[in-house]
């Protein structure tokens, strides 16, 4: 029955694609194609509480091994399915909005078929069908990426999102390849359940090539460069690819293959690297005036915070901070969205000199920048009293500074997007109200699901000193950012600030990038010279053979003394050779 | 029926048209064509009388294992051969007939000697026959072929008849089969002397210098007889001596035959890739067929030697079908590689059997030169010698390379093929196409021969 | 029963039909006869699938055991369906690119079209090696014939010397088998291999190793390659390609994991390196080329060195990983040329750097270049998926330096990326502004081509089924 889920979307994006619909009929469909699966996967979740049913199928068979694909359906992987398709049904109605004058049939069939593709991840329980559903993601964050070829960002910047994603792709193909090798079988429970029986390096590579797949997915600290580019697609995929769904791909990868990561023993090295892309993010972040790519900061420095509970072998406060982060996330995008539409522009001080302080819009943007600096009452702050659970003190204080940093970029932007008030009143709409006050209000009221969600999955929590410090330097952070930015009272310790940032920009990934990508281009150009020297080669053997043959030919140059010479030569010759046989 | 034996046909028949002939030349008679006729009746007779009952078997000469079937296609081959030359616009003298059928004579007569004497007269009657063919031609440079082929072949005759008389100082016989004593140093140096008067005949290196002036001074068709069946004659010669009547030591022969083999098949492969003329580089490839049969003798087994007579008819059909149909290209002064773009303009029959021919020397399937290549690498496998089989590799790569450098330049263009450019066509083209096409159905057909 | 000498037949009497009214111009032209000659053997061909094939043989010279055999043996199906069905769409390209000399084109065509499916069929090995040749000198005619004038006739040249030796090795490997087990019959050489000592097997494997690396091609004997491909007319390169290649791939498959395994197996691991570094320096090779008919030829050497490591780890899983990746791979790069050509067609380069923008002219053309593209890179749910999966699921068991060639494909998703984001996306130029998109033909085709590349991508087991011997 899991593929219950799937199939509206898969339905849909054949639908869409085949009708080719310009107008708002395939809106219409994709919107359906949402709900649909959203209702499925509350029945499922329902009806399929607190078990765990796997549904396999058999793609195809050689002898003995057995390529299955297979769902499952427990708790997590139906609550995740859950919150997918919720999340794309918000997505497609503000889409409804921002895609209106482009071309609907493309968009909504490669959004439904990513949709689908993201459900079918969710609930897959064998490794080989989670990386099928992978790579449709990532094909579709490339098509996505890409909408507006015509553009030369989007060109640019969907190939290098794909490049880079690829490598974690491969990574991933050869850690099921090895797992494959060693367990025999593609299910992640058989897996799991099996894990002492195989020898310890196989664990340790796969987890390894596994880490790189969710990182790059994630785009953690090496790879982190192709999210920012991605921004140059549409807001709404922005917002349920490269924030809410996709980027949190990598995260759920790890949380499904948790006891292998602890078997491996590399949660440690994913903690280190989590809190170097969180803070990397944090200040980066500071430095940057288009609004979708402060976001796109902050996505992946609160990714960063999901590895740091995976590190911290804490799936529980991963899954409720990704549940969180997807809300208030994609509610901020909505925002950077109708503020794109409505004013022009996605520069946060064009932004405000344009004016834009109007409540409706001001508000939820308020509570996501409160959420991404984990201000209670909203649910983010509970949900950092779960992430942090398991961190020890070392931690913590890194965690601290952390938490002021995010404030700080975060507030920063609210500050400066809403510094004037409105010159007119911001228009209304349905496709854009509703999506951001639904999703403002959960974000507001959400905390409380703490509280029954361990009954979903296994979660703790709790609100020690700790907790409180974090609050505190978060809120320092919001006043030093209100006292700079909005007040404008230190010009001088703000341009120092964007000294800082000036410096740190250098540090940005993207030029190491770029020089290694250049690198393996000089590398190729020259193989392939060689390679053409290679092909040549033949030809200057075959002609050095000719030349010589044309010298040997003046030896028989008509002289009939001769010919007779060289017979009596060769006659002695082989008088020679017989006699010396005999 | 005893006598009615190739040979004999042959002898009468030569003998016949001098008769014959003297009879119209008393009466006056103008017309010789009668006379061509004859000749062609002759050796068809020959041909009949040797696929009914076989070779002529008298006290010096004797029927041996191979000897009908070779007599049979070198039969075969001179009568195509003839006709094709019959059908020449001008009318040939009839010492040509007469000349034409003695190297025919010589060159069976060869095939049944069983003895050095039979041998080397049967060789001289070829050869001696075989340079007034050439002469015939009476072209600008037809006379200075035809004396260096005369130099030439004195001096390998002298060498020849040297090496029998040391031959018979250490054995004190010339019989064949009765050839025993073994190890004596005059005997050994004759029979490397041997070879080198064989090896003229059949061209190998160093022996084969003559060949490639000869051929392309002499007339195309009579250049298909010389390269087909003179050498075809020379190659079963040193089959003969090597194969059924000298117990030498084998790893001696063998190593001195291949050394010779290799020579000549390299040598001729690279010579034959840098001629401008087609028919120097027909020639060479000649040769280098030779050293491919001699390479399959010198393993001396008899896997070698089915393969070695096998490919000496192989490449015996398809020189003969090359030289012929290059015989119509060069009346339409298709000479040089550059012009090869022109003949299947020149007559299409021609070009596609001459293609055929090609294929079949470069050993492409399904041709006969590859079903003998094939017997030769398999008895050179048997005897174990896998290295010099991947040396061969690279000759014949070399030879690829030559004969497709030709045939890719056949090329087809537009011009050419238009349907309205009307070749007259002469009768006597049209008859030498069908011999031709007679020739490769027979090529085709030689398959089963394998 | 389908009897497998209809395969031949038909073919042949499309040859002889082509030969007869080769001077009615109008309405029997040679490609209708040669197109109606290959739909209706492919038709036999699927009808042999529902009803099962007979086996055929005739004796023609027992000297040499030179018998006229046909039988299918273990890998024979899958190979038959690139042969019989990938030709079809190949010949529709052509119908657009050759102009002259059209009856011998398609005389040739044919010719390689009966010797390709003869070689898959002929369970006699003098049969075998008779079409095996046949192909290589009627594509040698295409090649120098119909290729880019200038370079043809040199590149066609070193395209037959080098195959050529090829062919002789495997001639020689024929051979030996001949003289240590008496017979030229597959069947009978299978079951009497132990007659044949250890030290023919390894000289025998090593001479079959250069047929292979030549006709597939790998590392150091590669070098016809490039000028082949790309002098020959497009409809060569496919078929070259498409079809050509996977000879190597079949004899390595038949003759090296068919007989000699143990040698194979005492090999792997060198062998699998070789192919690793085949691969990897391929790939390197693709992404220095600028032009894209060259990218896609170093690129379709890339799939063949994957080929090859997946056959050389001589484990089934692999080899049955290799079959379905070159069926897949002959559909993919057939389609990928033939979107080449029509780029060059229409913007008169191969040089994806001079074109940009064409997503918004030709957004058909785009749709199945973005296919063809997405379905090398092995995303799931097209055909060469399945087939890199199991080659290195396979060879990985075997070495673990196969993993290795991954990276290959990294650099191949690098360039790939490159030559759609360069030739789609971008701003239109002015001089490509009226270009067209494809024609009803061209879609046919590519969607023809597109079918298979998703049918083996979703359902290989249809492959894997009728590789059950394996």
């Amino acid at each position: 029955m899991l593929y219950l889920i799937v199939i509206p979307m898969l339905i849909s994006a054949i639908l869409i694609a085949v009708l080719r619909e310009r107008r708002l009929l395939s809106w219409a469909i994709a919107v359906a194609g949402a709900v649909v699966s959203f209702i499925v996967s509350a029945l499922l979740f329902s009806s399929y509480f607190n078990k765990n049913i796997i549904e396999s199928y058999t793609w195809f068979s050689i002898s003995s091994l057995n390529f299955s694909l297979s769902f499952i359906g427990n708790n997590l992987t139906l609550f995740m399915a859950l919150l997918v398709s919720f999340i794309s049904v918000m997505v497609l109605l503000f889409a409804g909005f921002y895609m209106r004058k482009e071309r609907q049939s493309r968009f909504y069939a490669e959004m439904s078929f990513f949709i689908f593709s993201m459900l079918g991840l969710v609930i897959s329980n064998s490794l080989l069908l989670f990386f099928i559903f992978w790579e449709f993601v990532g094909i579709t964050s490339y098509l996505l990426i890409g909408f507006w070829y015509d553009r030369e960002g989007p060109a640019v910047s969907s190939k290098k999102a794909l490049l880079i994603t690829r490598v974690g792709d491969l990574s991933f193909l050869a850690a099921i390849v090895i797992l494959f090798s060693s367990f025999h079988t593609f299910s992640i429970s058989n897996i799991l359940s099996s894990l002492s029986s195989v020898p310890h390096y196989v664990i340790i590579l796969s987890g390894s090539l596994l880490v790189i797949a969710a990182f790059s997915k994630a785009a953690q600290f090496p790879f982190y460069t192709w999210l920012i580019d991605a921004m140059e697609g549409p807001t709404p995929v922005s917002s349920l690819l490269h924030s809410a769904t996709m980027v949190a791909a990598g995260a759920y990868l790890l949380i499904r293959l948790l006891p292998l990561i602890s078997a491996a023993g590399i949660e440690e090295f994913i903690v280190i690297i989590a809190f170097i892309t969180a803070v990397a993010s944090a200040m980066l972040g500071l430095k940057e005036r288009h609004f979708k790519k402060i976001l796109a900061y902050s996505t992946i420095e609160s990714l960063a915070f999901m590895f740091m509970a995976i590190g911290t072998l804490n799936a529980g406060g991963a899954v409720f901070y990704l549940f969180t982060h997807a809300i208030f996330k994609s509610m901020l995008f909505f925002i950077s969205g109708v503020l794109a539409i409505l004013l022009g522009t996605y520069d946060i001080y064009e932004l405000k000199n344009k004016g834009t302080r109007n409540s409706w819009v001001m508000i939820p943007a308020i509570i996501g920048f409160a959420s991404i600096s984990a201000i209670p009452p909203f649910m983010s702050f509970f949900a950092h009293s779960a992430l942090t659970y398991n961190f020890n003190i070392y931690e913590d204080l890194t965690f601290v500074f952390v938490s002021f940093l995010t404030a700080l970029f975060s507030f920063r932007a609210l500050f400066v997007i809403f510094g004037k008030k409105a010159k007119k009143p911001l228009k209304k709409e349905f496709n854009t109200v509703f999506p951001i006050i639904t999703l403002a209000v959960l974000s507001t009221i959400g905390g409380a699901f703490l509280y029954f969600f361990d009954d979903i999955i296994k979660i703790s929590h709790a609100f020690d000193y700790f907790s409180f410090i974090s609050l505190a330097a978060a809120l320092i952070g919001v006043f030093v950012a209100y006292e700079i930015f909005y007040k404008d009272r230190a010009k001088v310790s703000s341009e120092h600030f964007y000294n800082i940032a000036n410096k740190l920009e250098n540090y940005r990934y993207e030029k190491f990038v770029i020089a290694l990508g250049n690198c393996m281009q000089f590398i190729g150009n020259g193989i392939a010279k060689f390679d053409k020297m290679l092909a040549n080669s033949a030809s200057v053997a075959a002609e050095s053979a000719f030349v010589l043959s044309s010298k040997t030919r003046e030896i028989e140059n008509g002289d009939a003394f001769r010919y007779i010479t060289a017979v009596v030569i060769g006659l002695i010759a082989f008088i020679i050779i017989a006699v010396i046989f005999v | 029926m005893e006598y009615f034996n190739a040979q004999y046909v042959l002898f009468v028949g030569i003998l016949l048209i001098i008769l014959i002939d003297f009879i119209r030349q008393s009466l006056n008679a103008k017309r010789k064509v009668f006379m061509h006729y004859i000749t062609a009746a002759i050796l068809t007779m020959s041909l009949i009388s040797t696929i009914l009952y076989g070779n002529m078997n008298i006290h010096l000469f004797s029927e041996t294992q191979y000897s009908q079937f070779i007599t049979g296609f070198m039969l075969f081959i001179s009568l195509l051969v003839y006709l094709f030359i019959l059908s020449e616009k001008k009318e040939h003298s009839v010492v040509l007939d007469i000349a034409y059928l003695s190297a025919v004579l010589g060159a069976t007569l060869v095939v049944i000697s069983s003895n050095f004497i039979s041998l080397f007269l049967s060789i001289e009657l070829l050869s001696i026959a075989s340079y007034a063919l050439v002469y015939m031609n009476k072209s600008n440079n037809a006379l200075e072929g035809a004396v260096k082929y005369l130099s030439t072949g004195i001096v390998s005759m002298v060498i020849l008849i040297f090496g029998i008389s040391l031959i018979y100082a250490g054995a004190g016989t010339l019989s064949f089969s009765s050839l025993h004593s073994i190890s004596y140093l005059p005997f050994i140096v004759g029979v490397s002397i041997v070879v080198a008067g064989l090896g003229f005949k059949s061209t190998l290196v160093p022996f084969h210098m003559w060949a490639p002036d000869t051929y392309e001074s002499s007339k195309s068709s009579v250049t298909a007889f010389i390269s087909s069946v003179s050498k075809a004659a020379g190659l079963i010669a040193l089959i003969r001596v090597f194969f059924f009547a000298l117990p030498v030591s084998s790893s001696f022969v063998t190593a001195l035959f291949i050394s010779i083999a290799l020579v000549t098949i390299f040598l001729s492969a690279f010579l034959a890739s840098v001629q401008d003329r087609i028919k120097r580089l027909l020639a060479y490839s000649s040769i280098s067929q030779a050293g491919f049969a001699f390479i399959s003798l010198a393993v001396l087994t008899t896997r070698g030697v089915n393969a070695a007579v096998f490919y000496i008819f192989a490449f015996a059909i398809a020189d003969a079908i090359v030289f012929l149909a290059y015989d119509i290209f060069e009346e339409k002064k298709i000479l040089y590689k550059k012009d090869e773009v022109k003949m299947y303009g020149a007559s299409k029959i021609a070009s596609i059997t001459f293609f055929i021919g090609m294929l079949s020397l470069a050993g492409f399937p399904p041709t006969i030169g590859f079903f003998g290549k094939l017997l030769i690498f398999y008895a050179l496998f048997s005897s174990g010698y896998i290295p010099i089989v991947i040396l061969l590799f690279f000759s014949l790569l070399v030879s690829t390379f030559y004969y497709f450098n030709v045939l890719a330049g056949m090329r087809i263009t537009k011009g050419i093929f238009k349907k309205n450019t009307k070749q007259v066509i002469h009768k006597e083209q049209r008859f030498k196409e069908a011999i031709l096409i007679v020739l490769t159905l027979a090529l085709f057909a030689g398959v089963i021969f394998a | 029963m389908i009897n497998f000498i209809f395969l031949l037949i038909v073919p042949l009497i499309g040859i002889i039909l082509t030969l007869l009214f080769k001077n009615q111009s109008k309405n029997l032209s040679a490609e209708v006869i040669a197109f109606g000659t290959m739909v209706a053997t492919a038709i036999l061909f699927a009808a042999g699938l529902i009803f099962g094939f007979a086996s055929f043989g005739v004796s023609i010279t027992p000297a040499v055991d030179f018998s006229f055999s046909l039988a299918s043996n273990f890998i024979t199906l899958p190979f038959l369906l690139l042969a019989t069905v990938l030709p079809i769409p190949i010949l529709l390209f052509a119908k657009n690119e050759i102009k002259e000399n059209k009856f011998l084109f398609y005389l040739l065509y044919l010719i390689i079209y009966l010797s390709v499916i003869g070689v898959f069929i002929s369970s006699n090995l003098i049969v075998f090696f008779l079409f095996w040749e046949l192909a290589v000198l009627a594509l040698f005619f295409i090649v120098s014939f119909w290729g880019d004038l200038k370079r043809a006739r040199k590149a066609g040249m070193k395209f037959l010397v080098f195959t050529q030796f090829g062919s002789l090795t495997l001639l020689a490997v024929f051979i030996l088998l001949f003289v240590y087990t008496g017979s030229f019959n597959l069947q009978t050489i299978e079951s009497s291999m132990s007659a044949v000592p250890s030290y023919i097997e390894y000289t025998s494997f090593f001479l079959l190793l250069i047929t292979v690396m030549i006709k597939m091609p790998i590392f150091p004997l590669h070098e016809w390659l490039p000028d082949s491909y790309y002098s020959s007319p497009t409809s060569g390169t496919m078929l070259l390609s498409g079809v050509l290649s996977k000879l190597g791939g079949f004899a390595f498959i038949l003759f090296g994991f068919g007989l000699f395994r143990n040698v194979l197996i005492n090999l792997r691991i060198p062998l699998i390196a070789l192919g690793v570094f085949t691969a990897v320096y391929i790939a390197f090779t693709a992404s220095g080329q600028k032009d894209l008919k060259m990218l896609l030829s170093y690129s379709s050497m890339f799939y063949m060195a994957l080929v090859f490591i997946g056959v050389s780890s001589g484990i089934s899983t692999a080899v049955i990983g290799s079959v379905i990746l070159m069926v897949s791979h002959g559909f993919i790069i057939t389609l990928l040329f033939g979107i080449s050509y029509m780029l060059f067609k229409r913007t008169g380069t191969y040089e994806t750097s001079k074109m940009s923008g064409l997503m918004s002219r030709m957004p058909i053309l785009a749709f199945f270049f973005m296919l063809g593209i997405f379905a090398s890179l092995g995303v799931p749910g097209l055909s060469n998926f399945p087939g890199e999966l199991l080659i290195f699921i396979g060879s990985y068991a075997v070495a673990g330096i196969s993993l290795i060639a991954i990276f290959g494909i990294m650099l191949s998703t690098n360039y790939y990326l490159r030559v759609l984001k360069e030739s789609l996306f971008g701003q239109l130029q002015n001089k490509l502004a009226m270009v067209k998109d494809m024609d009803k033909l061209e879609i046919a085709v590519l969607s023809f081509l597109s079918f298979f590349i998703v049918l083996i991508g979703l359902f290989p087991s249809i492959l894997i089924n009728v590789l059950g011997g394996l």
